[in-house]
């Protein structure tokens, strides 16, 4: 694949691009999915292509195609170059690209079992017997459980000299239940809301003990019907797992993503709240709040050994001690920010896509105690649990979250548990709300495989670490 | 040379027609989806060119039937080789699978357009400079007005292809040029605007540019008001936030047997303001609908909901043999866990137009369009979201200022229940799987807004 790469940019040079990149992407994935007993079919997919990224005249020309022919290959060269010419009538300055190392080197992520060489009755087998237990009540409308696997290959080279190959495993799964009286329906899905993720073989799946936990899935599902609607009012929350992961994408992530800051994203997906003037200095949240991004952070989905700007991957504060330190940023946009290197974080998703900024890993640091002792420590409060719906504004500072399930807290235990949850704030507040985070035993990493970003749209994968976290006086029950 | 219409076709025939040869060695039923296109796009933000990309792609999925075993496979990579062995592979997979209960029942049929029904020439071959002037047009106003801009243009083409070692070829191509943009002022007040069509019209994105650049205007100085119910003027893009929840929740069929619709069991019944009429139509002329559904099905043209009633329900192959009815080609590429789905809604326009409905209008706010919206609670379609790029006020009949966002948390069954006004005119809205929505501006009464925000 370098020869292919080696060819594309002797062309891009004899264009005249003064930088050039070429990825080859290959993608194995396969899905399988049982839903209502019946086994919805084996999805397997194979792809491979490259995407072509030049900068001439000092301005970007991307094109990307999976027809690895010469023919081809001119043909998307010749065009990438014209976009970025085209592209270069229309730019206030040249592209500025950080001086960072250039590297030639191999990376792989670990794993024990490769699913690819699992047998298809173990995998079927087991989701079948997950599906069997979820359905078992004739309250149960609706159950499904699924797992998939991707194994991605990538060849980066630039005109720079570097040499990149990289291979990423990833595994995951899932499953849900959907119980109705007839009058309402309410879900309950484990081990997270569209399953959960790591890089990783087939031990991901094994570890989930999907068997162990279908009949709770189910119960929990039924139950809810019966339980009473959330209260509305102010309340201590106490979040974990899932939900606060999604909190810290939402509310952190996608709002300290350079390109969004510099209004690259102003159509679209929006803007931030986090201006350029507030690094440094600005207040996020509690003293509590130590929020790293961290790409080389075993078993995350957004782990790699190089971004797509072929940078090597860094771990670094994004805030420290509640305040706001460091953007997510890449070799463009660096210099925006008086920096000299790139923070690593340029993906893109495929052959198809130009790289992005997109956040890899980025975790809340563990603090002390226990969630039980949290639990003990709450007078009037509630727990939640698993994302069912979710929402933030174009700023990344007015946001609105549904759970699946909740637990209402009174003086220091769990009292009942309550369906529909959800809760709003303002992303500063919130987080200057936090007064407990529990230690590093209760912290783990849940995955996001599904973050959509750009346009044309890309998905992305990464993960978030946190152990629970307790915010004080925050208004919940919006929806009644 | 650009290939003719007629060669297009013969070229995914041939495609089809190889994959079906090489699979037939393996199995004894084979069903193809040949997705073949070009996304070209060139963004822009503060005032230039930020990206500017071409994507181009061929690719296949294939389902391999034996008995009642099914496996798919999809790949890019069509030479003759890298088929026959992913095929030999699946095939191989289909031993260890267990018996599907459902394999559709795929027609035998064959689907050909007219030419050029929803494909331009001019729009299938546009070059980056001629993206880059409309972007161009856009900032010139823009800083005219000492706004920056944002937006992309975009032009899409695309040809889907279905075939059968039965007998079945459907094929649909069609092309899109799309502009969508924001104007926004240093405070970050904004005016927003889109428009996607067969072909790029240079008169009508120079008029949009126009209203994007005058709504970012009327923006300024936005007035803080509480959150509570109001009476709101929708326009279409926010209208299509309700529909696409009300389609894949409300008029779900799936949903409505299994009992996960808040309208199961009430078919014939008033469920929605007896001002609306929604049909399903793909054929809609300003919908660049299939004519045919992912499992080689024509597409009916159904009215879902007759002056607020509850008419019928779109159905897939398999729903139909479940229920004893035909297909109304609503069906998604197999394995398809959601059912069939409504992709072509079309809403019937009311009587007054946009003015008449502002100028009649006592106390009301008008809205944009959404943003983020997302399902808080699918037993009444309680939806969440901001509004975005331009709320503005409405005393007795006439635009007064514009309002800060805020944040809205409603049910679609209320609000739709709750319309006062229709507008007479339509457009085209997209919406999900290459489908999309003809909708007009509503108005409707008691909205809630849940909380604010500072900007």
């Amino acid at each position: 694949m370098y020869k292919v790469c080696d060819f594309i940019i002797d062309l891009c040079e004899k264009g005249k691009a003064s930088y050039a990149d070429a990825r080859i992407v290959e993608m194995n994935y396969e899905s399988l999915t049982v839903k209502k007993g019946e086994l919805s079919g084996i999805e397997n997919s194979i792809s491979k292509g490259v995407g072509i990224r030049v900068i001439v005249n000092g301005a970007w020309g991307f094109a990307s195609t999976n027809d690895l022919s010469e023919k081809s290959l001119r043909k998307n060269v010749e065009l990438a170059i014209s976009i970025g010419k085209a592209s270069s009538h229309l730019i206030k300055q040249k592209v500025r690209l950080t001086e960072d190392k250039v590297y030639q080197d191999t990376w792989s992520s670990p794993y024990i079992l490769d699913p690819f060489n699992v047998t298809w009755e173990d995998k079927v087998g087991l989701l079948m017997d997950c599906d069997r237990i979820l359905s078992q009540d004739k309250k149960i409308v609706d159950s499904k459980a699924y797992m998939s696997f991707s194994k991605e290959v990538q060849w980066f080279v630039s005109s720079e000299g570097a040499r990149i190959k990289q291979q990423i495993l990833r595994s995951g799964g899932g499953m849900s239940a959907i119980a109705s009286n007839g009058n309402e329906f309410q879900r309950r899905t484990y081990p997270a809301s569209f399953g959960q993720y790591y890089q990783g073989g087939y031990e991901v799946i094994q570890g989930f003990k999907l068997l162990e936990n279908a009949e709770n899935t189910r119960k929990e599902a039924i139950a809810l019907l019966d339980a009473p609607q959330c209260p509305s009012g102010k309340k201590d929350l106490i979040l974990h797992g899932e939900q606060l992961a999604l909190q810290i994408h939402e509310s952190i992530g996608h709002a300290t993503e350079l390109d969004r800051v510099l209004g690259l994203e102003a159509n679209f997906a929006g803007r931030s709240f986090v201006t350029l003037e507030k690094k440094g200095k600005f207040k996020y949240g509690s003293k509590l709040m130590n929020i790293v991004a961290d790409p080389t952070c075993p078993m995350g989905l957004g782990t790699y050994g190089y971004d797509d700007d072929g940078v090597r991957a860094e771990r670094f504060h994004v805030i420290k001690d509640g305040v706001f330190e460091n953007y997510l940023g890449n070799r463009e946009f660096a210099h925006t920010v008086n920096e000299t290197h790139s923070r690593a974080c340029n993906r893109a998703q495929g052959w198809m896509h130009i790289p992005i900024v997109r956040m890899p890993n980025l975790s809340l640091m563990p603090g002390e105690g226990t969630l039980e002792e949290i639990i003990a420590d709450t007078k009037d409060g509630l727990i939640v649990d698993t994302v069912k719906s979710w929402s933030i504004d174009q700023y990344r500072y007015n946001f609105q979250f549904g759970m699946e399930a909740g637990w209402v807290i009174k003086d220091g235990s769990i009292s009942h548990m309550v369906k529909n949850p959800t809760y709003q704030g303002i992303t500063p507040e919130f987080w200057g709300s936090m007064d407990r985070v529990a230690g590093f035993s209760e912290w783990k990493l849940n995955g996001v495989p599904n973050c959509g970003k750009g346009q044309p749209m890309q998905v992305a994968e990464m993960s978030h670490g946190c152990s629970p976290a307790r915010f004080k006086k925050v208004e919940i029950g919006i929806m009644r | 040379m650009s290939l003719t219409y007629q060669d297009r076709i013969k070229e995914k025939r041939d495609l089809s027609k190889k994959i079906i040869d090489i699979a037939k060695e393996f199995v004894p039923f084979v069903f193809v989806m040949i997705n073949s296109g070009k996304d070209a796009l060139t963004r822009f933000g503060e005032n230039e060119i930020t990206q500017n990309v071409s994507q181009e792609i061929t690719g296949a999925e294939i389902l391999l039937v034996k008995d009642k075993k099914v496996s798919k496979v999809s790949l890019d990579d069509l030479s003759k080789e890298n088929i026959k062995m992913v095929i030999e592979k699946a095939a191989t997979l289909l031993e260890f699978q267990e018996d599907q209960e459902h394999i559709p029942d795929f027609p035998i049929d064959e689907i050909i357009e007219n030419e050029n029904l929803n494909w331009d020439k001019e729009t299938a071959s546009v070059s980056p400079e001629k993206r880059s002037e409309v972007v161009k047009g856009f900032v010139k106003k823009c800083k005219e007005n000492k706004l920056l801009a944002s937006g992309t243009v975009s032009d899409v083409v695309n040809s889907i292809t279905l075939a059968s070692s039965k007998g079945l070829f459907a094929y649909h191509e069609y092309t899109r040029g799309e502009f969508t943009a924001t104007a926004m002022d240093d405070d970050g007040y904004s005016g927003w605007g889109s428009i996607s069509e067969k072909s790029y019209d240079i008169n009508k994105i120079n008029e949009l540019q126009e209203n994007i650049v005058k709504k970012a205007i009327l923006s300024k100085d936005p007035v803080e008001i509480e959150p509570k119910e109001y009476t709101v003027i929708l326009e279409p893009a926010a209208v299509s936030d309700l529909f696409l929840f009300l389609s894949y929740v409300g008029l779900s069929t799936q949903g409505y047997y299994l009992g996960t619709s808040p309208f199961s069991n009430r078919l014939g019944e008033k469920i929605l303001s007896e001002k609306l009429t929604i049909t399903d139509d793909f054929s809609h002329e300003q919908n660049p609908g299939f004519p045919f559904d992912f499992e080689g099905v024509r597409k009916k043209s159904l009215e879902i909901v007759n002056k607020g009633i509850l008419n019928r329900l779109p159905f897939d192959l398999k729903w139909a043999e479940k229920k004893g009815k035909s297909s109304t080609g609503h069906g998604f590429p197999f394995p398809n866990t959601m059912g069939p789905l409504c992709g072509n809604l079309v809403i019937a326009p009311g009587e007054s137009s946009m003015e008449e409905i502002i100028s009649s209008s006592k106390d009301a706010l008008l809205i944009t369009h959404f943003h983020y919206t997302n399902i808080i609670n699918p037993n009444d379609i309680t939806i969440t979201g901001m509004t975005r790029d331009g709320v503005y006020k409405i005393k007795d009949g006439k635009i007064t200022n514009s309002v800060k966002n805020m944040r809205f948390t409603e049910s679609v069954i209320k609000a739709l229940n709750n319309i006062e006004a229709i507008s007479s005119d339509q457009v085209f809205q997209s919406a999900f799987f290459g489908g999309g929505f003809v909708l007009p501006a509503l108005k409707i009464n008691n909205f809630r807004f849940s909380s604010k925000t500072d900007y």
